[in-house]
């Protein structure tokens, strides 16, 4: 628990830190695929599925996982 | 998966999917050739393979345009599961089914959500419904976001006709808190923490352990809380239109299991029509408080042979392709389609062994 919360606390500082303001029309290449998420919803509702019946770890996506009998 | 699977005649939605996915393809290509572009359908195959077991699952994602500010989504699919079972000498076979939804609803700065989910297989059953709000700050360079839903699971041993019939229960709940910041204009930062709780029957109600040479059912705590934190950095090189990925997820729950999963990935795209991607992830855990590799005492208060909750490392090494029909010189409809690969391979040294996957899809753009 407590490399949780130096974990937790590392990235919040991070965050802090980022406080550059890219305007509307100097987001192009923010708009790509590729800077959002290259995997469709269904090859990462595939995956998270797979790695919930395969890992004793789970979750960080903000998705629901298990909900099937393979574990 | 399963030890213990049962044939069952093609229950009724089955063909409930079946006669929907038609219509939805019929749908998405006689409106693409007309309309403008409202939504998109994704027909998509996957096939895993890993020393015992074999899915494939066939699947449909639709997302749909509503009005000036919602988005719906809406998928279908089916596991075939082929499991080969040592013991028993004999291979096994199963199906779940899958549907589930959700909405979104853009007002202002504001985005509220909701999501629902509904999976059968002969011996489990699950729903789901969550809720979402994300807001937008600093000239959308901040993004604050917020999930929490709930699930339940009703489970029995129908697999195993032999014995007499068991029924047990799952709860699931989840809250998630999600920070998504612009860095530049090449390169954004992602936060994820999920905090989930289960309360019910979470061992498997099939699976059993000698001990001195006797089976004992696998025991499971009965409540376990997870946390887990999940990091993404994506930094675009426009010289080159390389987009650079780090990821890194941190995990621990209260059955002891602690894990770190580092991630690194490089999208390449060529032209606007083409993509070729490569990544790498490597998964390590500790096993849970409970878990040993053999029980000496059959009267211990918690029993599992569950390999996920053993100590292992696993390396994952994937490979993507896509590539829209405007590439190969088609217009209009074939022109704005895409069609995918996705092929990956699982290194892990636990009882599941080495595992393949291949995905294979094409998407659809439609108006109405």
């Amino acid at each position: 628990m407590y490399r949780f919360c130096v974990t937790a606390v590392a990235t919040l500082c991070l965050m802090s830190s980022a406080c550059a303001v890219v305007r509307p029309h100097e987001r192009q290449n923010l708009a790509r695929k590729s800077m959002i998420n290259e995997r469709s919803a269904g090859e990462s509702r595939f995956n998270q599925h797979r790695t919930g019946a395969r890992e004793g770890a789970d979750g960080g996506t903000g998705e629901p996982g298990g909900g099937c009998g393979c574990n | 998966m399963r030890l213990q699977l049962t044939a069952s005649p093609m229950p009724l939605l089955a063909r409930t999917i079946s006669v929907t996915l038609a219509a939805l393809v019929v749908i998405a290509v006689t409106a693409a050739g007309t309309a403008r572009a409202d939504g998109e359908l994704t027909m998509r195959g996957v096939y895993y393979k890993e020393r015992s077991t074999r899915v494939v699952q066939p699947m449909l994602d639709g997302l749909f345009g509503v009005g000036e500010n919602g988005q719906a989504d809406a998928h279908l699919l089916v596991d075939a599961i082929t499991s080969a079972s040592v013991a028993a000498g004999e291979v096994l076979e199963e199906k779940r089914y899958e549907a589930g939804g959700g909405y979104r609803h853009q007002l202002g700065r504001l985005r509220l959500g909701g999501q629902a989910r509904y999976s059968t297989e002969p011996d489990y059953k699950s729903i789901y419904g969550g809720v979402s709000a994300a807001l937008e700050l600093f000239d959308k360079n901040l993004t604050v976001g917020l999930a929490a839903g709930a699930g339940h699971d009703w489970i029995n041993n129908a697999g195993m006709p032999s014995s007499t019939l068991e029924k047990r229960e799952l709860s699931n709940y989840l809250g998630s808190l999600s920070l998504s910041q612009i860095l530049s204009e090449n390169a954004i930062i992602s936060f994820t923490y999920d905090l989930t709780y289960a309360s019910g029957f979470q061992a498997n109600i099939y699976r059993s352990e000698l001990i001195n040479g006797l089976p004992v059912h696998e025991r499971h705590p009965e409540q376990r809380t997870r946390h887990a934190l999940a990091s993404s950095l994506r930094r675009f090189i426009p010289g080159t239109s390389t987009t650079v990925v780090l990821g890194y997820r941190y995990y621990t729950d209260d059955w002891g299991v602690e894990g770190h999963t580092p991630e690194v990935g490089v999208i390449q795209d060529v032209g606007d029509h083409v993509t070729f991607g490569l990544r790498y992830r490597f998964h390590t855990q500790r096993e849970a408080d409970f878990y040993r590799d053999r029980y000496d005492d059959p009267n211990v208060m918690y029993v599992s042979d569950d390999a996920k909750l053993s100590r292992f490392d696993s390396h994952t090494l994937g490979a993507r392709f896509a590539i829209a029909g405007a590439a190969l010189g088609f217009g209009g409809l074939l022109g704005a389609m895409t069609g995918e690969l996705v092929i990956e391979y699982v290194a892990q040294d636990n009882a599941f062994g080495n595992a393949g996957i291949a995905h294979a899809a094409l998407t659809i753009p439609f108006g109405y």
